[in-house]
């Protein structure tokens, strides 16, 4: 199974920076190491190329041989070049320099050799095409380790091209490969003749023709004549351990309690240094604050700049941790015999085994799931796994049903919890139904058959996992970061402009709080002062465009019985879902720091509408909740969505019909509770 | 006694070696297959029954679909 760094989609072009640098391809079928090799050839000067509007990354990074720098290019695995699948054609376009590919100088085929039949396969197709290539024969210290013994001098004959064996676990033989690499990177290599056995083909761009079977039995010819002995121990370890892992009962037992320990690992685990940002960004902004005359720009940068950043670098944590856990996970083998035990539940409603794994982080943060679908190969699959993805509980909905927890179960923690379990139970349902739907109408088609490779059981590599963590903070920070930054600073102006002149507020102010809030002010202390800008504060916003838009969408949520107040909150709320229980506590002129006291709760249960009935009666709570569990309210997974899918079109249809949803289901839950509770 | 006869790799007992006599899947599913190895002249083998099941071939195990081992027709000879 390929890691999650592979992917399924067009990349861009990317033109040559330095076209005078020679360029070296790593290739070869998945988990044979390339990745391990590519990071130990460019060391620290490794860096994540990660080109916008696509979904493809390819890792660039550069390594020095014979005094000149190369530039090095990992590509994802696969088995052929048969262009079966986009990333075989992908691959097979990086390799010969066309769509806009610079042309590689060389080609390093990187094989396990302790699969050597299988990955000859690609060697083979690799010749055809006629590019200088070296074959790099990873994973020595496990063949030394069986007894397996392979005769690098008859495969250089029988394959025409050089051959080092080398671990890139442990860094033998790298200084042979770098010194057989440099003859041909000189860009004029002579490339030996074909193989006989190979020849005569000349349709490696066609499938299911005899020259594939001629490949095959080209590939297993010389991987007998050049081995000897078999991976005895680790096809043993394998085997026994798959007996337990892929039954039908013990796997699933198995699996589930390997996704539990992960789960209660990446929430416990990521909650300390969440709390610890969370309090860092707080000291700042106060900090800042104290710093900045009150005003505009005080507010600005505290509330939109540190509040937006902070916000994001609260689930940093989690996206680091979780994909470290993941590289082991996948690291170790096990993950694909997760997918294999979970096909046939998952194909039940129409998706393949690989879309659990994500659909399970998705109850973290649904960004980190997102960009893990990439493990899925089919399109149609993939989609829709994208598009249920936000249905499941994320910890940005647990402040909210926090809030409702409180407002309906005050004092009765057992209701509370069960309310908690619910509302979890509707996010799955509604995920699973919803992926039903979509695979027998928008994107129909049955859910692909499994063909799945099973790879070795191995120790995993903490230093791999350490990489896959930094890489993907490093993404996301660089991408939802610029994203979520820009919509807080929206979210801030929308609420603060237009401003009302001093005159024209205390006209539009209430005349109870227009009364206490001159009383305060003519106290003078600091306090007092915090006390009346929070009482101008709902007049303020009332007049503030985010204000003027919550009364003119007033009728549209008013039949799930939302009042123009909640609506404010709903409304921004679609930034980030967390922003409800703030822009409430705003809107209800409580002061913000007071929002985890009984301030807000007390506040919200007295709050009346106009005729005199409670607002935040059951029905309005329960419908409120459930618009909650529904809706697609989050910017950053929006963004992320049309990153991953390549278009705007999927990320507006998963807005629509998650909202309308949301919004229908509120409906139902409001109209029936308010009449049977009449 | 000598062992000659055809059947579908569904069908076939656990660790008996056979050779791929031929597939017949849709375009997208065979050009999957045969990248894994499993193509027209081949041998396979049940390493687990079931669906999915696992099968060895090339020296690797694969996890497959049942469905997909019903149209691969696979000839145990000796
Ligand atoms: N024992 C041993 N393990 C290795 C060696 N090289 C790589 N590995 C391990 O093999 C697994 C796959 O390595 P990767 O570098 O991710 O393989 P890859 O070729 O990049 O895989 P894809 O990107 O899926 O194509 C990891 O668990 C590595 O730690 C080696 O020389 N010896
Ligand atoms: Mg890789």
């Amino acid at each position: 199974m390929g890691p999650l760094s592979s992917s399924s989609s067009l990349p861009t072009p990317q033109p040559t920076a330095t076209t005078s640098r020679p360029l070296l391809a790593l290739i070869g079928n998945p988990n044979t190491g390339k990745t391990t090799l590519f990071n130990r050839l460019t060391g620290l000067r490794a860096k994540t190329a990660n080109f916008p509007g696509t979904t493809l990354e390819r890792r660039m990074g550069s390594l020095i041989a014979g005094g000149r720098r190369v530039d090095v290019m990992d590509l994802p695995g696969l088995y052929g070049l048969n262009a079966g699948t986009l990333e075989e054609r992908v691959a097979r376009d990086a390799l010969l320099g066309e769509h806009g590919h610079p042309k590689p100088t060389a080609a390093v085929v990187v094989v396990d050799q302790t699969h050597l039949a299988r990955n000859l396969y690609l060697v083979g197709q690799v010749r055809e095409l006629g590019v200088p290539v070296l074959v790099a024969l990873n994973m020595s210290d496990l063949a030394g380790a069986e007894g397996l013994k392979v005769d690098t001098a008859t495969l250089e004959r029988e394959i025409g091209a050089p051959v080092v064996a080398i671990s890139a676990r442990t860094g033998e033989g790298l200084p042979a490969l770098l010194e057989k690499l440099e003859p041909l990177l000189g860009g004029s290599a002579a490339v030996a003749p074909l193989p006989v056995a190979l020849q005569g083909g000349g349709c490696s761009g066609c499938r299911g023709c005899a020259h594939s079977a001629a490949r095959f039995d080209w590939a297993e010819d010389v991987a007998s004549r050049a081995s000897e002995g078999a991976p005895h121990l680790s096809a043993q370890r394998t085997a026994a351990l798959d007996r337990v892992l892929t039954h039908p009962v013990a796997g699933l037992a198995a699996f589930a309690f390997v996704m539990a320990a992960l789960f209660v690992t990446l929430f416990s685990l990521a909650e300390i240094p969440m709390d610890a940002i969370e309090t860092a960004v707080a000291a700042l902004g106060d900090a800042v604050a104290a710093r900045l005359p009150a005003g505009d720009l005080s507010s600005f940068v505290v509330d939109g700049v540190i509040g937006g950043v902070g916000g994001v670098l609260v689930f940093l944590p989690q996206i680091c941790l979780l994909f470290f856990l993941l590289s082991l996970l996948e690291d170790s083998g096990y993950l694909a015999r997760a997918a294999f035990v979970m096909d046939r539940l998952m194909g039940k409603v129409g998706l393949p085994g690989k879309a659990f794994v994500p659909m399970l982080s998705a109850h973290a943060c649904a960004i980190p799931a997102l960009m893990s679908t990439r493990v899925i190969e089919d399109r149609r699959d993939r989609l829709v796994t994208i598009l249920i993805l936000p249905l499941l509980t994320c910890s940005a909905r647990l402040p909210v049903y926090a809030m409702i927890a409180a407002l309906l179960f005050a004092g009765q923690p057992l209701l509370g919890g069960v309310m908690f379990a619910g509302a979890y139970s509707l996010g799955i349902v509604a995920a699973l139904c919803m992926a039903f739907l979509f695979k027998r109408t928008l994107l129909k088609g049955d859910s692909q058959p499994l063909v799945l490779e099973l790879p070795t059981y191995k120790m995993p590599s903490l230093r791999d996992a350490l990489l896959s963590a930094v890489d993907r903070g490093v993404v996301f920070l660089g991408k939802a970061g610029s994203v979520i930054l820009l919509i807080s600073i929206g979210m801030w102006a929308l609420s603060t402009y237009p401003k009302l002149s001093d005159a024209e507020l205390l006209a539009a102010m209430p005349a109870q709080a227009r009364e206490e809030a001159a009383a305060a002010r003519a106290l003078g202390t600091e306090e007092a002062a915090a006390r009346a800008a929070a009482l101008e504060g709902p007049t303020r916003l009332e007049h503030a465009a985010a204000g003027r838009i919550g009364k003119a969408i007033e009728p549209l949520f008013a039949p799930l019985g939302f009042d123009w107040r909640i609506d404010i909150g709903v409304l921004s709320s679609f930034a980030a879902r967390e922003t409800l229980v703030s822009t409430l506590a705003v809107v209800f002129a409580v002061g913000e720091d007071e929002v985890e006291s009984t301030g807000l709760r007390d506040a919200l249960r007295t709050q009346t509408r106009p005729d005199g009935r409670p607002l935040f009666d059951t029905a309005t709570a329960a419908s409120l909740l459930v618009f909650f569990a529904l809706a697609m309210q989050c910017l950053p997974t929006q963004a992320v969505t049309r990153r991953e899918t390549g278009s705007w079109k999927f990320a507006a249809f998963q807005f629509f019909y998650m909202t309308a949803l949301a919004w229908s289901a509120a409906f139902v839950t409001y109209q029936t509770l308010s009449r049977l509770l009449a | 006694m000598k062992l000659d006869f055809t059947c579908d790799l569904a069908a076939l007992p656990e660790g008996r070696p056979a050779r791929i006599e031929a597939i017949d899947a849709r375009d997208l599913d065979l050009a999957r297959l045969e990248v894994m190895g499993l193509c027209a002249g081949r041998t396979v083998e049940v390493a687990k029954g079931g669906d999915p099941m696992i099968v060895r071939v090339l020296g690797t195990r694969i996890g497959l679909a049942a469905s997909l081992a019903r149209a691969i027709r696979v000839r145990i000879g000796d």
